[in-house]
């Protein structure tokens, strides 16, 4: 059709009523089928997303699995997937007293059976023990995250119902970022080398070169020294294997065996978008990430005590925490260590202040 | 595009208290003794660390 009498057209009655069905045909359509065109639209999206987290939590599976074999000589892929697909319930939250001692409860019972079953395989032993239980931590939570998101993208498809997959649409980006980092990151853990979370341990265990130390809980180093007057104990997971030790134990077991009169943790916090990695910032409380359990432990311990806790934080992304640690980080240690000093100064001389370097010690001696 | 870490050690002398910089070493560890240094001082591994690169 000749565009003009096309225009012309539009004026005449049945131009009227193609406008009419160009406009109410979408609207209706929209009207009846709006959810499924939206799911169709938004499961492009998110299968691409699943596919690449099946491959993630594959490639970790695969990586566990050589690690062990090169610590052993053979192959007990078998026996690591039952572990890999272990899962922890967690206490039930109707009756909250006494929720956070069965939560620390349940953790520590898989944590120490892992433990053992690792152990118990022929070869493995010492920090190749710590190093492919680390492994199997993140090859469990890659195959955990791909489990969940895969079960609502399928339960929203079969029910063709849209809301269902709008929580996960909102959460795979930042869901996503953190799968790609715990997969980035096990090449460090299996190598051995410091990841960015590990920079608490690190202030801590140079402060701790060339001085005596003992282990107050399992997996936990402990030494003592003093600065300008003040009694400073010094505490952080055993490096260099990767854990994060037993720190709530150990501070419950200083508190209980003398007078402590301030704490200062040291730990790695996200940092926010915009803000530049390795930024240092104090305050208060205890810079603790995890389930919790550990960090009200020792709130616990020193609000007994009526002392104060301070907080030493170096900022940086979830990607950095995991993976080897960044120039920038490792040289804000140096820094961060004055910072932990004047924290401490901040007591009287004479006193006693616990330093808790907080984090995975991965590569980190003492 | 993609990205490639370039894993590095920092290193320095007890004697001399010279730094130098190269490239991460498996065995490498933190506090750990590493290579001699120049002056025949002995040299501690005092940073491990990552750039990473754009490509």
């Amino acid at each position: 059709m000749d565009p003009g009498m096309w225009l012309e057209s539009l004026g005449s009655d049945d131009g009227e009523m193609l406008l009419m069905l160009v406009w109410v045909l979408p609207l209706i359509l929209f009207v009846f089928y709006g959810q499924r065109i939206q799911l169709h639209v938004t499961s492009g999206e998110i299968q691409k997303s699943i596919r690449e987290l099946d491959s993630l939590r594959r490639g970790a599976r695969a990586e566990l699995a050589g690690y062990v074999r090169s610590c052993t000589g053979r192959d007990e892929g078998a026996a690591l997937d039952s572990h890999i697909s272990g899962f922890a319930i967690l206490p039930v939250g109707i009756d909250p007293a006494g929720l956070v001692g069965k939560m620390r409860h349940v953790l520590r019972s898989r944590e120490s059976a892992t433990r053992r079953s690792i152990r118990s395989i022929d070869g493995m032993g010492g920090d190749e023990a710590e190093r492919a239980q680390t492994l199997l931590e993140a090859a469990s939570a890659l195959r955990s995250a791909y489990m969940a998101v895969n079960h609502m993208f399928l339960t929203a498809k079969r029910h063709r119902n849209y809301p269902l997959i709008l929580p996960l649409q909102m959460a795979l980006p930042s869901l996503m970022e953190e799968a790609r980092a715990l997969r980035a990151g096990m090449s460090a853990f299996r190598r051995g080398q410091p990841v960015g979370d590990g920079i608490g341990p690190l202030v801590v265990g140079r402060m701790m070169l060339g001085l005596e130390k003992s282990e107050p809980a399992p997996q936990t180093s402990m030494a003592s020294t003093e600065i300008e007057g003040r009694r400073v104990v010094l505490l952080k997971a055993r490096g260099p294997a990767p854990t994060v030790g037993r720190l709530d134990d150990a501070v419950c077991s200083v508190f209980e065996g003398r007078r402590v009169d301030a704490v200062v943790t040291v730990d790695a916090a996200l940092r926010y978008e915009g803000q530049e990695s390795a930024e240092i910032e104090e305050g208060f409380g205890v810079a603790m990430g995890g389930a919790g359990t550990e960090r009200f432990a020792i709130e616990e311990a020193a609000t007994k005590a009526g002392v104060p806790v301070r907080a030493v934080v170096v900022r940086q992304s979830v990607r950095e925490a995991v993976t080897l640690m960044t120039r920038q980080i490792a040289e804000s240690a140096g820094e961060a260590r004055v910072r932990v000093r004047g924290a401490v100064l901040l007591s009287e001389p004479g006193q006693t202040v616990l330093v808790v370097g907080v984090g995975n010690t991965s590569g980190v001696p003492q | 595009m993609r990205e490639v870490t370039l894993e590095y050690a920092e290193t320095r002398c007890g004697s001399c208290g010279r730094a130098a910089r190269r490239y991460y070493r498996e065995g490498d560890a933190l506090f750990k003794e590493a290579e001699a240094c120049a002056c025949g001082g002995r040299t501690t591994v005092e940073s491990i660390y990552g750039e990473t690169h754009q490509l």
